[in-house]
């Protein structure tokens, strides 16, 4: 699939995917960076995932960031539910990047977040990181074990993430963007 | 709430008038809808008098024009600052009572401040208002303005506005220098402090915000400035100069020759290995990477160095690790380099094989990044990333 570059009146937008397991937080993250009030088409849950919450993503996430009057970042944040997955090849045309969203306090949503992560990588080649939210607390999964579990490579960055913090959320999109940074500069040095 | 309506049935101007004449002590707020969302003002009244306004209580406008001033040095505003967040005091009261900023400059400002807000509220298209006697000012800093002298000067800007708007559009207006004059120029110092903030990125808005001049004292020195030709209002129709040398200069490129630097050999990015490296936190290994890659970039090993134009990464931001059971050394990387392996297993998911890692196979046909994204914009996003 070809990349396409999304202009509007004339200034540039470049676009972040946030995915990951379902219930990850990724509704919230982007909530609690966006400027505008976000697009989400949540329905309330029929199947046996609503033990976990009583609505889900249905359509998508939709964030805007205003960088200048240029240029604006977007973030759309893929359904939450494997039945919805047509979609992500949709959302992910022409991304900066992505970012994987576990939840550190549900380590049983690792073995779909590799499913998710295997998917997204044979889709796309374009940089990600991982960030687990959720990461204060006894049992919780740690960096290393989600290293090994996603068989990450070490460049790849994995941050702790507080979904419901703007800072915390802040440090994730800088994690990706340095990433897409050195993959310019790695290239460029390469050619 | 004692008095309270709305701005479209009654005017600020017979409202704040009402509060003079009437010598009552409290707190106007107005509050209005924006294009970025809600924003609230408020005016302070002593016995009558005006003791201050802001036209957005999210802004520190009074002490963001003492910093734009240079009345105010770092030791004395991070003490200020403490203060407020520790006991809830206002922070230009903060700075005076510290003796921290002159008690004349800082009646002035605060009656400059007023001033501006009162013109900016004026500006309204619409709105809401509601006065409480029961406000506290915590950070009244003495001044007692006469609102009638307030709301003249206000609404003389008001009326001279419009000729600003003609050649400045507005304060989201971009501006930048033009390259060629077509004649020599001649500034006042005022119109040079200004003119030292133009960057082709900055809108009159960042000037008003890091001169500390209220809306329409930069307004009014832009359009000076728009008038004689010394700045211009950046738009589509800008001649871009510098682009146009600088696209002309790139049709060289294929006849200069390259430079003479080698690449230096790219060192590769092993995992760090032995017993001491086990516990190294994944910020570190990212580091040592970085440094080996850093290291490996032609022209960083010969002596000169680049440019640090990119801005820092913040700090690594990764939990303290709590190892739940003894670690191997990095088996992910080990995976993407042995082919099949079976992953680590984690309590409550499911151990699995896998014979195709994720970090392996990249079909034909993905999706790539887009073309149009460099480092120059990059850089764009992380800055506005980071200044969020």
């Amino acid at each position: 699939m070809a990349a396409r570059k999304t202009r509007r009146q004339g200034g540039q937008a470049v676009k972040i995917v946030v995915t990951g397991p379902f219930a990850a937080g990724k509704t919230t993250l982007i909530r609690t960076i966006s400027e505008i009030t976000v697009l989400s088409t949540e329905r309330g849950i029929t199947d046996e995932t609503r033990s976990r919450k009583s609505e889900t993503t249905v359509a998508m996430d939709f964030g805007r960031i205003s960088i200048d009057r240029d240029l604006v970042l977007y973030l759309f944040g893929t359904p939450g539910q494997e039945r919805f997955d047509f979609m992500w090849e949709i959302l992910g045309e022409g991304m900066l990047g992505y970012v994987l969203l576990i939840d550190a306090s549900r380590p049983e949503t690792l073995e779909e977040a590799a499913g998710i992560l295997a998917a997204f990588h044979r889709m796309a080649h374009v940089p990600f990181v991982v960030a687990l939210n959720r990461i204060d607390g006894d049992g919780r999964i740690d960096e290393r074990q989600v290293r090994s579990f996603l068989q990450l490579s070490p460049t790849t960055p994995v941050v702790a993430c507080d979904a419901t913090s703007k800072d915390s959320v802040k440090s994730v999109l800088l994690a990706l963007l340095y990433s897409v940074l050195d993959e310019i500069e790695t290239e460029a040095a390469n050619a | 709430m004692n008095l309270e309506g709305s701005l479209d049935a009654f005017g600020l101007p017979d409202v704040v008038t009402l509060l003079a004449t009437t010598g009552k002590t409290g707190a106007l707020g107005v509050r209005r809808i924006g294009p970025q969302g809600p924003v609230e003002g408020v005016l302070w009244f002593h016995d009558g008098r005006l003791g201050g306004a802001t036209s957005d209580r999210g802004r520190a406008f009074l002490v963001r024009r003492l910093v734009g001033s240079g009345a105010v040095d770092d030791a004395a505003l991070r003490s200020a600052v403490a203060r407020s967040v520790s006991d809830g005091t206002g922070l230009a009261k903060n700075l005076l009572d510290a003796g921290s900023v002159d008690p004349e400059l800082m009646a002035q400002a605060a009656a400059d401040q007023t001033v501006d807000a009162v013109f900016d509220v004026l500006r309204w298209p619409d709105g809401d208002f509601g006065f409480d006697q029961a406000a506290t000012d915590h950070d009244d800093v003495g001044v007692r303005l006469d609102p009638a002298a307030v709301l003249a000067e206000a609404s003389a800007r008001i009326a001279r506005w419009g000729d600003l708007e003609a050649l400045v559009p507005g304060t989201e207006s971009v501006l930048s220098l033009p390259v060629v004059l077509a004649d020599d120029p001649a500034l006042t110092r005022d119109e040079w402090a200004l003119l030292a903030l133009v960057d082709g990125r900055r809108r009159v808005q960042d000037l008003v915000e890091l001169t500390g001049c209220g809306h329409f004292a930069v307004m009014t020195t832009v359009a000076h400035l728009v008038q004689r030709g010394l700045v211009n209002v950046h738009d589509s129709s800008t001649p871009d100069h510098v682009g146009v040398v600088e696209r002309r200069l790139g049709l060289l490129a294929s006849v200069e020759a390259a430079p003479a630097e080698a690449p230096a050999p790219r060192v590769a990015m092993e995992p760090p290995a032995g017993p001491g490296s086990l516990g190294m936190s994944a910020a570190a290994a990212l580091a040592a990477a970085r440094a080996a890659q850093s290291h490996a970039q032609p022209g960083a090993t010969g002596g000169r160095r680049q440019p640090d134009v990119v801005p820092a990464r913040p700090e690594p931001f990764q939990p303290e690790r709590r190892p739940e059971h003894p670690e191997p050394a990095y088996a992910s990387h080990t995976a993407v380099h042995s082919g099949a392996v079976t992953a680590t297993v984690v309590e409550g998911a499911t151990a699995r094989t896998l014979s195709d890692p994720v970090a392996q196979t990249s079909p034909e046909g993905a999706i790539e990044r887009d073309p149009s994204v460099n480092r120059s914009l990059l850089l764009r996003l992380i800055a506005g990333v980071r200044g969020l």
